[in-house]
């Protein structure tokens, strides 16, 4: 009887009820047929999580990520990453990861970063030469690193959903981001010389060059630097981080001249889309997560895992191939939002510190998104770029191959997550 | 009338890209009078979380007319055309069943809190739901138009309109 909304909440999403709402018809039977409580405490929690200050961080951030794309700043990223890594054997792949990189620090979505540089980067790899499906994979897994440097949605979530510092999530994510980016770039690079892939110029840029570039973009870098400085020196907190960010990336498109005031419609209705159609997930669970406390699912949870292994390592092990086993059927959000207070409770008890563990889930749930048959990452590098899904599948592998090692790395290495917030405690 | 049409049905959105710029403003604003004025202002969160309530249901409601909300459509595209149209037309109705309840119930909410004003800015909670109960209404609505389009449909895919996808793209 205490598993009904739990056995409910399956068959409604194998029913393609969408996520939201069938999360929130479970919650919404548990507190009709149990009876315990009166049924306006179910509406009182589904609006609950709108009233919350920590999560005012995630339409701010979808925003700033929007103003900025709209400002014409890809443009400039791309060619500060041109002149980085141009000459380089498979040049154009070697810009690719370098461009997620630089926009990481003002997308929050790996979502949007792949939507944007299938548009932007594809079509030109193809008609240099390279394989499309190699060039749809580079884009999808690099974009992969927007999700753990700050500022990631993901984070903010789980910040959130696990009462955990989001300031601190965001130093920890910066350390694995850049990891995920040298060694995909290592991988894009040995792929790229078996296969000859040309530089995308004929030589190294001078530093002149570099230079010249840097200054176009340099505006914009001030965006994640700022964020973590601010959040680390205690000027403000990550919301209010955000919303400064959204000022001033407004001004930044004003300076460069990209931004119009008749863009500005535009801008906030995909970003006011993109947060309701996260937010409404999040509220549903709010009341889901009401009926699993009352009915104790975290504690026994625990305690069923505990009576599986009590050795922290086979536990996260066994959590990973978790993760990525439902994040390859269900969005990684969704998941996200579902499980986390699920896990946190039994990591906790076994002294994992959840700020580690934060990078770990969201990087694994990331990942999740390249893998078939339900990828959000794969989805939308195929349909961008017309590539189907089988190639993009073979195409993918090496670099899903490095993805999960660099996971590996950064769940049993917990130094590449904690080492940045430590300092200076 | 086209334009009035499209007005009415983008009513939604409009609400909440306002309700959107007020919690950038407000929040921002309370950082700016931290480091600048004496005094800081106090009212900023209050209304930032209040505007914040109506970004949420507003968008969720025009987000559903652009078919935005995710689902895992793998199961059911996986069944014969009729079993997929039965089995869309009843995950829609409990939708709708959903949706007309949780309606009602914030309506009630809205009712019931009429003498509770919001601390610093003394604004009626009342208000607060009461968008939020219009905003779940507009989903019902949209909801049940959709059950509409799928029992008119013959393979009980639902098809959401082209301009409106493309603009949510």
């Amino acid at each position: 009887m205490d598993y009904l909304p739990v056995a409910t909440l399956l068959v409604l999403l194998a029913f393609n009820v969408q996520v939201a709402f069938a999360i929130g018809i479970a919650a919404l039977a548990f507190f009709v047929v149990s009876g315990a409580m009166p049924v306006q405490v179910f509406v009182q929690r589904f609006i609950a999580a709108t009233q919350s200050f920590p999560l005012l961080a995630v339409p701010f951030f979808i925003l700033a990520g929007a103003i900025m794309n709209e400002a014409g700043i890809t443009r400039r990223m791309l060619h500060l990453a041109e002149t980085l890594t141009g000459h380089v054997t498979g040049g154009l792949a070697q810009v690719n990861i370098v461009l997620s990189t630089l926009l990481s620090g003002m997308s929050g979505s790996a979502n949007a970063d792949t939507a944007v540089q299938s548009k932007l980067l594809v079509p030109e790899m193809a008609r240099r030469g390279y394989d499309v499906g190699y060039s749809a994979a580079v884009t999808a897994s690099s974009s992969i690193i927007a999700a753990t440097i700050p500022p990631g949605i993901g984070l903010i979530l789980y910040g959130f959903l696990a009462n955990v510092s989001i300031g601190a999530l965001f130093l920890a994510g910066i350390l694995p981001g850049l990891l995920l980016a040298i060694l995909l770039m290592i991988a894009a690079w040995v792929i790229a010389r078996r296969r000859g892939y040309l530089p995308s110029r004929a030589k190294r840029a001078s530093w002149q060059e570099r230079w010249e570039a840097f200054k176009g973009a340099w505006l914009a870098l001030l965006i994640p630097v700022g964020v973590v400085g601010g959040i680390r020196f205690g000027l403000f907190t990550a919301t209010e981080a955000g919303a400064v960010a959204v000022v001033y990336s407004i001004a930044v498109g004003l300076v460069y001249r990209g931004l119009s005031w008749r863009s500005i419609p535009k801008v906030l209705s995909q970003s006011v889309l993109a947060t309701a159609a996260i937010m409404l997930i999040i509220c549903a669970a709010n009341a889901f997560g009401f009926y699993m406390s009352w009915v104790g699912i975290p504690k026994q949870a625990a305690n069923f895992i505990a009576g599986l292994t009590e050795n922290p390592v086979l536990i996260l092990l066994l959590i990973n191939v978790l993760l990525l086993g439902v994040g390859m059927l269900i969005e990684g959000t969704a998941v996200l939002i579902l499980l986390t207070p699920i896990l946190v409770p039994v990591i906790t008890a076994l002294g994992i510190d959840p700020v580690h563990f934060g990078i770990v889930m969201v990087l694994n749930l990331t990942i999740g998104g390249m893998t078939p048959p339900l990828g959000t990452l794969m989805f939308v590098a195929c349909s961008v770029t017309g590539v189907s899904i089988a190639k993009f599948t073979r195409e993918a592998a090496p670099f899903l191959a490095v993805l999960l090692a660099a996971l590996l790395a950064v769940t049993f290495i917990p130094q590449i997550a904690l080492w940045l917030p430590s300092l200076g405690h | 009338m086209r334009m009035l049409r499209r007005g009415a049905a983008n009513l939604d959105l409009g609400v909440a890209c306002l309700a959107l710029v007020v919690v950038v403003a407000s929040v921002a604003w309370g950082v700016l009078t931290r480091y600048v004025v004496s005094q800081p202002a106090v009212w900023t969160t209050e209304l930032s979380s209040i505007a914040f309530a109506w970004v949420v249901f507003f968008g969720a409601a025009a987000a559903m007319r652009r078919g935005m909300h995710i689902a895992i459509p793998i199961f059911v595209d996986m069944l014969p055309a009729t079993a997929r149209k039965a089995a869309t037309l009843l995950s829609l109705a409990l939708v709708i069943g959903f949706l007309g309840y949780t309606f009602y119930l914030a309506g009630l909410l809205s009712a019931q809190s009429f003498n509770r004003p919001s601390p610093v800015l003394r604004i009626s909670f009342a208000y607060v739901y009461a968008g939020i109960a219009a905003a779940l209404f507009l989903m019902l609505v949209h909801a049940i138009l959709q059950l509409f389009a799928v029992w008119r449909s013959t393979d009980g895919t639902i098809a959401y309109p082209p301009q409106e996808a493309e603009e949510a793209g």
